[in-house]
């Protein structure tokens, strides 16, 4: 008998999924009734950024103290709850919530399977093999806006977003057009190399700046080196993301020897979310025209 | 067994050329061979390359050879002092103490200057060196139990050390990239720091020379001099600690370099103390020199491997080798098995309260709402009982593989977790899970059976010529848990998102067990307790020595064999569910005799039952202790079996005095 049950479950399933993708398909109509704010769990900051850029706060978000450490803005309301760690959110917490929607990142944490037991979940891709985490997010927070009935709000952001970067793209050609090396120090012996399949990478390709760095990145788009690395790149600006290296790595004969360094072609800028979505990515372009305008 | 062509002079000599031309041809690829020495004496600023040379690789090239012939040096006093050719100051705790109060540190203040960093290492590693000296006074500075003592508080600090990681690996980064030892160096600061540290520490400890060649003869002749074995001993120990302390808070952890160089020394032939002192010093310099060589050679191929890994790695190796290849001596014979009392009436009624009290823990732990208070009996118990299983079952497993170990080893201290099989398995998940992927529960399960079971393969090789006495055998479990140790911490410097995935699994999250895993575990469990009566005999008999063995019709190796595959499955999986790191499998058994147990398969089930207790109540109290942060059951467990296991050692080697 548990083979019959087993079938008959698995039918069930099938035809429930089927008629909700025909629902997304043939009825335009949000899952959720847009008239009462539905309550939504966040498992990942990129996420509960761009819901929060989409007007609407989370009702929770795993690490929540965190992110106002971290991501900074755009900040969550102080009521916030917090859902534990991202990595593996307190589960009795988020079923005793009995969230509407929850947002993970697929391929992180908790499997989307176990989150569906408690609630709808939406397990969207950031980091995945096309390597393009702006798309991504682009992409992602679009669903979600379709999911919470706001596609409207979405396309207004995506749009001021793109009208911005285009009009960042103009201005940066008043700089000098030298290849950009973003670092972060690590500690105060190793740094951090932004790369191909970062989000910052993608930010420089969509405002007309080269990256200088070309050597292979791990699956979050950066690399891990020595000073040394930066020495590679003479012709290159180097960007530091703050906090700053200490002072007497600075004075040191080895950090003045750097070449860039020697020509003065460093500029330091406040610290952006590194593994964020689409608000972190604007948020770094801010900061680093304005890093560079006083440059 | 030294070849007449071996010398120390020779061995060190050709260590040291071997490095210098590793170090030249780095050199080499940031500036052309002919240059070298004017780059190296008075670079051209104008030339990267040249600075980066004088400024960097050259300090780097310095600071390699004084901290290896510093922790050389003070793991030849440490051998000397404990009479232990295993001792040295990651054997003793001080570079996981020193390493933890330094990550405590950090955590309360951002930007460490050295200086702090200084203080917090030595702070650390004088507790660590405290607290192991002081448990050891109750044992009479037995050498053995101070090296125990040593290793518990070492995998103590060290799995305090990854639980604040876990939950703050991004601002723990650089505490951790300096905690794998990477030698990078950007000025001469930390040459000039280490070298003024050791031009006064070292002709300190030379002036204990004379005292130490005597005491290191035995404490009776010591104290017919006049000496006081004990004062001097503690005297050493603190300045020996202060100078490792150093080198660790200044370069990072640097396992093994220590203890390589000096029985390295005393193989090729340097057979008195001074000797040694001098041999170890000048071949650690040249050792750490020649890893160091290696991983600058290696980096454009594979990337900057921190220096401290590949001491760890290859001095893991190393000492494996020397436990299988040292001759066994005398002080190191397997302890004669108890006598074994009748079978008490009360032994049932044990029994069966241990169960009761293990399902009483069950039935709280399924039902309470402490935190959780507006959520359905259904819901609750729909994501409860798997973790509850789960835990039920890993402590089950934990259980019977430790009392199969103690038999098997004939060791009552010996547990899955002290034999480094826990750390196996953990590697053996940590592989499976770069090889594999998480696409099944089922890849990591087999990945920690088949880390587990290479383990104890390699344990039993090693041990097996020594006649599984307790201190090889426990020695090896050091080995394989340092490669673990510094594997994980591989991971966490690298900056990768995945590291507090992978610290959490190799920690044990029971709240990670979903309904298939906890039915596959309590399968497992109960298929383990349905064929465990079949050992009955063997568990019997085994203990009493292959002769006795032999004699009652037994084949001792296979017994062992299939015992140890057995103990290894059971660990591989408990592993998987609750870490490395749990001690439960130490713990059940032990209780169980402490309460009165006697008989083979009565002590296995009530040891099970207590060990399942454990687990239970470690994953109650992981979850409500940082609500709603969940600390993962095996951690809970570790700190509760840390110290139980300290006192267990203290205990035990008491009345073993003679």
């Amino acid at each position: 008998m548990p083979d019959l049950n087993a079938e008959i479950s698995k039918h069930h399933l099938t035809r429930r999924q089927f008629a909700a993708a025909l629902a997304a398909f043939v009825l335009p109509t949000p899952l959720l009734a847009a008239t009462e704010i539905p309550k939504i769990a966040v498992l990942d900051w990129g996420w509960a950024e761009s819901l929060l850029a989409l007007e609407l706060a989370p009702m929770a978000v795993a690490e929540a103290p965190l992110y106002g450490n971290r991501v900074v803005v755009p900040a969550l309301p102080g009521d916030t709850i917090d859902l534990g760690l991202r990595s593996w959110p307190n589960m009795e917490l988020l079923r005793q919530l009995k969230p509407d929607l929850i947002l993970s990142q697929a391929g992180y944490g908790v499997s989307a399977t176990r989150l569906e037991e408690i609630a709808p979940t939406l397990a969207l891709p950031l980091y995945g093999a096309e390597r393009q985490p702006l798309q991504a997010a682009e992409k992602a927070m679009r669903m979600i806006a379709t999911r919470i009935g706001r596609e409207t709000t979405a396309q207004d952001y995506l749009q001021r977003s793109y009208d911005r970067l285009d009009a960042l793209r103009q201005q940066m050609k008043a700089y000098d057009g030298r290849p950009l090396l973003i670092i972060k120090f690590a500690d105060d012996r190793v740094i951090d190399i932004y790369g191909a399949g970062g989000l910052f990478d993608d930010i420089l390709k969509r405002i007309g700046i080269t990256n200088a760095w070309d050597g292979p990145t791990n699956n979050w788009g950066f690399a891990t080196a020595g000073l040394e690395a930066v020495a590679r790149y003479p012709d290159a600006h180097v960007v530091i993301i703050e906090p700053a290296p200490p002072g007497t790595l600075l004075e040191s004969a080895l950090w003045k020897a750097l070449p860039p360094i020697r020509a003065g072609r460093v500029t330091m800028i406040p610290p952006t979310w590194v593994f964020g979505a689409f608000p972190s990515a604007m948020r770094f372009a801010e900061v680093l025209k304005s890093g560079l305008d006083l440059a | 067994m030294t070849s007449p062509r071996v010398t120390p002079a020779r061995l060190c000599a050709i260590t040291a050329i071997i490095a210098l031309a590793l170090y030249a041809t780095a050199m080499s690829g940031h500036v052309p061979l002919a240059k070298l020495p004017q780059a190296l004496w008075n670079p051209d600023p104008g030339s990267f390359g040249e600075i980066y040379l004088r400024f960097s690789l050259l300090p780097r090239l310095l600071v390699a050879i004084l901290a290896g012939a510093a922790l050389a040096f003070a793991g030849t006093i440490f051998q000397q002092i404990l009479k232990n050719p295993l001792a040295e100051p990651s054997t003793l705790g001080i570079m996981s103490g020193a390493q933890l109060a330094i990550t405590l540190l950090s955590l309360s203040a951002v930007g460490l200057s050295s200086f702090e960093r200084e203080m917090a290492g030595l702070a650390g590693g004088l507790a660590a060196v405290f607290i192991v000296t002081a448990l050891a006074t109750r044992a009479g500075f037995a050498p053995m139990t101070l090296l125990l003592c040593g290793m518990v508080i070492s995998f103590s600090a060290g799995s305090a050390s990854v639980i604040l990681a876990l939950f703050h690996h991004e601002y723990l980064r650089s505490v951790f990239i300096w905690g794998s030892g990477s030698l990078i160096q950007n000025d001469f600061s930390n040459v000039t720091a280490l070298a003024v540290r050791m031009i006064v520490l070292m002709p300190l400890l030379l002036l204990f020379i004379r005292p130490l060649a005597i005491s290191g003869l035995n404490d009776s002749s010591a104290r017919s001099l006049g000496l006081s074995p004990n004062g001097l001993r503690l005297a050493v120990l603190f300045i020996a600690t202060v100078l490792s302390a150093v080198v660790v808070s200044r370069v990072g952890v640097i396992a093994f370099v220590g203890l390589a160089a000096s029985n390295v020394a005393r193989l090729a032939g340097a057979r008195t103390f001074r000797l040694r002192l001098l041999w170890a010093s000048l071949f650690g310099a040249t050792l750490l020199l020649l890893a160091d060589g290696l991983v600058l050679v290696s980096t454009p191929f594979m990337g900057e491997v921190p220096t401290g890994t590949v001491t760890a790695i290859t001095g893991a190796i190393l000492m494996l080798v020397f436990l299988k290849a040292a001759p066994p001596s005398p002080t190191q014979e397997a302890p004669a098995s108890r006598p074994r009392s009748q079978v008490a009436a009360s032994t049932r009624l044990l029994l069966t309260a241990s169960v009761v009290a293990a399902c009483a823990v069950a039935v709280f732990s399924l039902t309470d709402r402490l935190f959780i208070r507006e959520i359905d009996m259904a819901d609750l118990f729909a994501g409860r009982w798997p973790r509850v299983l789960t835990s039920a079952s890993a402590g089950i497993m934990l259980a019977l593989a430790g009392s199969v170990t103690q038999a098997v080893t004939r060791n009552p201290m010996a547990s899955p977790e002290g034999l480094g099989v826990s750390g196996g398995a953990g590697l053996g998940i940590i592989a499976a899970f770069f090889l594999g992927g998480m696409a099944s529960p089922l890849t990591p399960l087999i990945g920690g059976i088949m880390g587990a079971a290479v383990s104890f393969g390699i344990i039993v090789v090693v041990a097996r010529r020594r006649n599984y006495a307790p201190a090889p055998v426990l020695l090896s479990g050091i080995a394989i848990g340092t490669l673990a140790t510094a594997v994980i911490s591989l991971i966490v410097a690298s900056g990768d998102p995945r590291a507090s995935y992978i610290l959490a699994w190799t920690m044990g999250p029971t709240f990670r067990a979903s309904g298939i895993v906890a039915i596959i575990a309590s399968a497992i469990t109960f298929l383990a307790l349905a064929i465990s009566p079949l050992f009955r005999r063997w568990l019997e008999v085994v203990p009493l020595g292959d002769g006795t063995a032999k004699s009652l019709g037994i084949r001792p190796d296979r017994a062992r064999a299939i015992l140890l595959l057995f103990a290894a499955t059971l660990t591989g999986t408990a592993t998987m569910i609750v870490g490395p790191l749990s001690f439960v499998g130490l713990m059940a058994p032990h209780i169980a005799r402490e309460i009165g147990m006697r008989g083979h398969m009565r002590t296995l089930l009530t040891s099970a039952a207590i060990g399942a207790g454990l687990m239970i109540s470690a994953d109650w109290l992981g979850r409500i202790v940082d609500f709603p942060y969940e600390i993962p059951a095996g951690v809970i467990a570790a700190f509760i079996g840390g110290p139980y296991f300290l006192w267990a050692i203290c205990s035990q080697n008491k009345p073993a005095r003679r």
